[in-house]
């Protein structure tokens, strides 16, 4: 009895006709519809290769796809995570994993990862493809807008956001100590100050992070008859830093500087003040900028 | 009229003569090829799982892949994006999204990632398998290559290529001021100089980029009777200055001057000193074999 059907015609079934069109079928070829002509088995796929769609035409397997692919959830309590392993521990040195982000050349747009949460905010690395070949971590969707750490191809890093500030006393203020007095500094010109951290009217920097700061001072006063001792301080939040000079009552100017490192947790403060003793009255002036020389100045940036 | 054939004899009708040689095909699997024999169906692929070749044998759905994948376009115009993307916003702590790049132990090459510029600049991120682990960031398809930034697992970060200098200077100056001259001394023994930036035979450093500099110079001056001492940092932009004065008061200064300040690139820093009141170009600056008069200094930001 046959166990199968032979129809004995030596001739496939059409499509049309509810066949598959096919005398045989390509061993481990998947099957694709070809209208009324004979179903296609595609070609089979290498190990590794994926089935890539193609517009109006037979998929196929192959090792790249010209689209952009996701891998994407909506599901609660779920990790999506796209892998590129290779166990191998042979000690191959090639034995690598790798994700490779590349483009064309140098007229075009960057080579990127972006982090994103959506609605918040986003992170970026990778390349400034228009701004030398820098690499960049920007707190935003394109490299150059707000940017935090950049590297150049010679290894040099800058921060430009980093708390950093310098500002000058451009100008004399006439008599603030001398007699004792203890004068906050104003440092009225601001060289630079790339966090905004530093207020030109009151000469107080805010901490906008706890961290550790250098910070950096110096005073320059005139107009002495007997001034004999001068004190330097950086007045922290946390503590106050102090330096002085004491020499013997002199006309001479006097003037001295302090540099420390300091704790400062977030919205510390930190003023530079100074203080003159040996004077009958708070006479004396404290000096702004004499031609190329910053005579006054404070200064400070986060280290770490 | 019947609209499908039916042959009504229960055998189904074999591949040779254009049949499926199957009675039944799996819902909703992929249908294969097999020779002469009859087709297969694939198992049915769960959500999100694709379709994968396997040499010189069927397909099979699957979540992942032993080779290599290229998301790749030539378009003008055209952002290749791969996405990895968990849009869940209910609070559970565990939604995430990543990309985890992984080798198989500590004698193997590195997992990193890798931006390109055809034809002009590869950076690489991440982990370098021959050196403690370290996380690096390469201006460089190699990890282990210059990098510019290298963090230990201890959490600990050098910036090898971070332009940073230390000098000293060993040779005394001979008198050179005293009446108020001011003098650029020149500290000719370089400790370190990561970026080759200092120049032992002028003093001076010269900014590689802008950016946001630290500077410290010391100065001891000797001989005369100076009633004040001065040390400088002189930049292109701006001078920075300490001063100690002392009256008739005699002996050696020891004078420091710190500052940060803004450099542009090709910009200069060097330190300088002056003394005054000595009645006479008398003062020395002091050179030693000791850290007496330095200059040194660092890119911050």
């Amino acid at each position: 009895m046959a166990t199968k059907n032979a129809i004995n015609s030596n001739i496939p079934i059409e499509v049309s006709k509810g066949g598959t069109g096919n005398a045989t079928l390509l061993d481990n070829g998947v099957l694709v519809g070809s209208g009324t002509a004979a179903i296609t088995p595609l070609a089979v796929g290498s190990t590794g290769e994926l089935l890539v769609g193609a517009s109006a035409a037979d998929p196929a397997f192959g090792t790249s796809a010209t689209g952009d692919f996701t891998f994407t959830s909506s599901t609660a309590s779920q990790t999506r995570i796209l892998t590129v392993s290779n166990t191998d521990n042979t000690g191959a040195a090639t034995s690598a994993a790798r994700l490779d982000l590349t483009v064309g050349g140098a007229n075009v747009a960057d080579p990127q990862t972006s982090y994103i949460v959506t609605g918040q905010t986003t992170w970026s690395a990778g390349i400034d493809n228009s701004d030398s070949d820098k690499y960049k971590l920007s707190a935003s969707a394109a490299l150059g807008t707000t940017d935090v750490f950049v590297a150049t191809t010679a290894g040099e890093v800058t921060m430009p956001l980093q708390p950093a500030f310098l500002a000058i006393r451009s100008t004399q203020v006439a008599d603030v100590t001398g007699n004792g007095a203890t004068y906050t500094v104003i440092c009225n010109s601001v060289i630079f100050d790339q966090n905004s951290d530093y207020a030109n009217g009151t000469g107080i920097f805010t901490a906008p992070v706890t961290g550790r700061y250098a910070l950096q001072g110096r005073a320059y006063l005139s107009d002495c008859a007997t001034a004999a001792l001068i004190q330097v301080q950086i007045v922290t939040s946390n503590a106050t830093y102090r330096t002085f000079q004491n020499r013997a009552g002199s006309a001479q100017d006097i003037a001295h500087e302090i540099s420390v490192f300091a704790d400062m947790d977030a919205s510390d403060t930190a003023t530079l003040t100074v203080r003159v003793t040996g004077e009958a009255g708070n006479t004396l002036d404290l000096e702004g900028t004499s031609g190329s020389d910053e005579l006054t100045t404070f200064s400070g940036s986060l280290i770490c | 009229m019947a609209t499908k054939n039916a042959i009504n004899s229960n055998i189904p009708i074999v591949i040779a003569e254009g049949g499926t040689d199957a009675v039944t095909l799996l819902d909703n699997g992929v249908l294969v090829g097999n020779g002469a024999s009859t087709i297969t169906s694939l198992a049915v692929g769960s959500t999100g799982e694709l379709l994968t070749g396997v040499t010189a044998s069927d397909p099979a759905f699957d979540t992942s892949l032993t080779a290599d994948f290229t998301f790749t376009s030539s378009t003008a115009s055209q952002t290749r994006i791969l996405t990895v993307s968990n849009t869940d916003n209910t609070g559970a702590a565990t939604s995430a999204a990543r990309l985890d790049l992984t080798v198989g132990g500590a004698n193997v090459a590195d997992p990193q990632v890798s931006y390109i510029v055809t034809g002009q600049t590869t950076w690489s991120t991440g982990i370098d398998n021959s050196d403690s682990d370290k996380y690096k960031i390469s201006p460089n398809a190699a990890l282990a290559t210059t990098p510019t930034t290298i963090s230990d697992t201890d959490g600990i970060t050098l910036k090898p290529l971070q332009p940073a200098f230390l000098a000293y200077m060993t040779i005394s100056t001979g008198a050179v001021t005293g009446d108020g001259t001011i003098f650029s001394y020149i500290c000719e023994t370089q400790v370190f100089d990561q970026t080759s930036d200092y120049d032992t035979g002028t003093g001076q450093f010269t900014a590689p980029i802008s950016g946001r500099y630290f500077f410290v110079a010391s100065i001891r001056s000797t001989a005369g009777t100076p009633t004040q001492c001065t040390c400088y940092i002189n930049t292109s932009n701006r001078r920075y200055g300490n001063v100690i004065k002392r009256g008739t008061k005699t002996g050696d200064f020891e004078i420091q001057c710190v500052t940060i300040a803004d450099m542009d690139a090709s910009d200069v820093a060097y330190p300088q000193f002056m003394a005054d009141g000595a009645g006479g170009v008398t003062v020395q600056g002091l050179g030693n074999a000791t850290f007496i008069s330095y200059f040194a200094g660092y890119l911050i930001c």
